[in-house]
């Protein structure tokens, strides 16, 4: 099961360094994604795992903190329970910062069933 | 590991379990000629505890229902802190009198923080990671029971605590490093679909169905369910009881206590295991040994034992045919009077079928106060459950 979280918006620093993103849960996760589209399709610029992880937004057409200006971004991750039937409240948190600097925060409290699959779309302006 | 040294180390084990029965033969033998006062095998077999086993001197998982000898069918485990309360209220009646039967099995941590991020850095190489592991692996239990017939209508209550230290086929951790390795990402959907569903796909991009998706979930439960059976582990038990003879909280008073600790050793990557485990229990209330009666006519016929067993054994083998050599100190002292005397044993298990396994035992029991010296027994069992999993 897929679960969208609403659409943000980010304004990054062009002169600062790279921004990075971190994930945190009470659950177990897989790998997590960030993506960003170009003109030929969606590219993948972080494949990472670990939560409590700071992880450069680094990759494919992603280089410096300039590249992220009107940039469409999408990232994903799956967190799972190690019951398959019983629902079990899900914690979330993702955060973006820049030279320490907060940039997005989003949290997230539901509970599922198994597992799901978490993505959300930035907009950077 | 070549069969050569395989062979080898079962040749050790067993030239060691022999070495010990010689050993054992020797002492008796130089004991035969001294007196026999009070033994567990001249006055009272069953007191001998030949049943007693490494496995019986593990730390239980419920300490408080092991130390009252329950089993109860009905045990409340509450996941959140309104349900721990409730709980803990329904051991109460209106009058602040204990209730009978109530069995509450609780991990305090999962219920005041079971939200916390350090559950997903379970498998962190850090400190706080390795203190949310043991404290994930504590449980907290509480019961009481209610003498059933007169003049024994006293009810009784026990606290205890494990906490499993070390535990290297933690199925939590198992299951999380498994899901760590699932690389499958979403794909959003073209620009010119925008409300469309993601699909999924691998790391070369290859598309993964939903239910191919779903059963890299579904074996990394199963594998992390299957508890590998000598994995390494340290754990750590203790239980207090009290006695209230007319039910009240005023009329507490201690009824004593039990301590477990056990560490076993993944001696081989799959085929052998160390285990070292003692329990000391004290205040333990017992029928004399040279008593006839059931006990059960009025607190005059038990009298208060305390206990220590500690010992080792090796287990080897397959999961569906295993072997055992376990060695055992006893000490006791019952009613002021002390008796200890080692025992040893032997064992095989053979799985028949799915969830039947027949148990085979050989123990016997040497004091230096015996004339006889050796008593064996051989003991079998059909069992449900495989003696080879982790405790």
């Amino acid at each position: 099961m897929n679960y969208r979280l609403a659409d943000k918006d980010l304004t990054v620093n062009p002169a600062g360094s790279i921004p990075t993103i971190e994930f945190n849960s009470n659950l177990s996760s897989t790998h997590f994604h960030v993506q960003v589209q170009t003109a030929n399709g969606w590219q993948m610029v972080v494949d990472s795992v670990g939560l409590g992880h700071a992880v450069a937004i680094k990759g494919g057409p992603i280089n410096s903190a300039a590249d992220f200006a009107t940039k469409r971004f999408f990232w994903d991750l799956t967190l799972a329970t190690d019951s398959e039937t019983d629902p079990i409240e899900a914690v979330l948190e993702m955060v973006i910062e820049q030279d320490g600097n907060t940039l997005l925060r989003v949290d997230d409290d539901h509970s599922i069933t198994g597992q799901e699959s978490y993505y959300e779309y930035v907009n950077c302006k | 590991m070549n069969m050569l040294t395989a062979s080898r180390r079962l040749l050790l084990i067993w030239s060691l379990a022999l070495l010990g029965h010689y050993l054992v033969a020797q002492t008796q033998a130089t004991n035969t000629n001294k007196t026999s006062t009070s033994d567990c095998i001249t006055t009272d077999a069953s007191t001998c505890d030949l049943n007693a086993t490494i496995t019986d001197i593990s730390p239980p998982d419920s300490p408080a229902f092991s130390l009252l000898g329950l089993s109860p069918t009905n045990v409340n485990k509450p996941n959140s802190p309104a349900e721990l309360a409730s709980s803990v209220l329904n051991a109460f009646d209106d009058n602040g009198h204990f209730q009978s039967g109530t069995a509450v099995d609780v991990v305090p941590f999962l219920v005041f923080k079971g939200k916390s991020f350090s559950l997903g850095q379970y498998t962190d190489g850090t400190m706080t990671a390795a203190a949310t592991r043991v404290l994930s692996r504590s449980s907290v239990s509480f019961a009481t029971t209610k003498g059933t017939s007169t003049p024994d209508t006293a009810v009784r209550l026990a606290l205890g605590f494990r906490s499993t230290l070390i535990d290297s086929g933690d199925p939590r951790a198992g299951f999380q490093t498994c899901v760590h390795d699932i690389n499958v990402h979403l794909v959003p959907p073209p620009q010119e679909k925008p409300a469309a569903q993601p699909t999924l796909a691998d790391a070369q991009n290859n598309p993964v169905s939903d239910a191919d998706f779903r059963q890299m979930f579904t074996d990394c439960r199963t594998k992390s369910g299957n508890k590998i059976w000598n994995a390494n582990s340290v754990v750590v038990a203790g239980a207090l009881s009290w006695i209230s003879t007319d039910g009240s909280t005023s009329s507490l008073k201690s009824n004593g206590s039990a301590f477990w600790g056990s560490a076993s050793w993944n001696m081989t990557t799959d085929w052998a295991q160390l285990i070292v485990s003692a329990r000391r229990q004290t205040g333990q209330q017992v029928v004399p040994p040279t008593s006839t009666s059931s006990g059960t006519t009025g607190t005059d016929s038990y009298m208060i034992q305390d206990s220590t067993v500690a010992g080792g054994a090796v287990k080897f083998g397959r999961s569906d045919f295993n072997g055992t050599v376990t060695g055992l100190y006893i000490g006791k002292r019952t009613g002021g009077r002390p008796d200890s005397y080692p025992e040893f044993g032997f064992g095989v298990e053979k799985k028949l079928v799915n969830s039947l396994y027949l148990e085979l035992n050989y123990r016997y029991d040497v004091t230096q106060k015996s004339v006889s010296g050796v008593l064996a027994n051989i003991k079998w069992s059909f069992s449900q459950q495989p003696k080879l999993k982790t405790h």
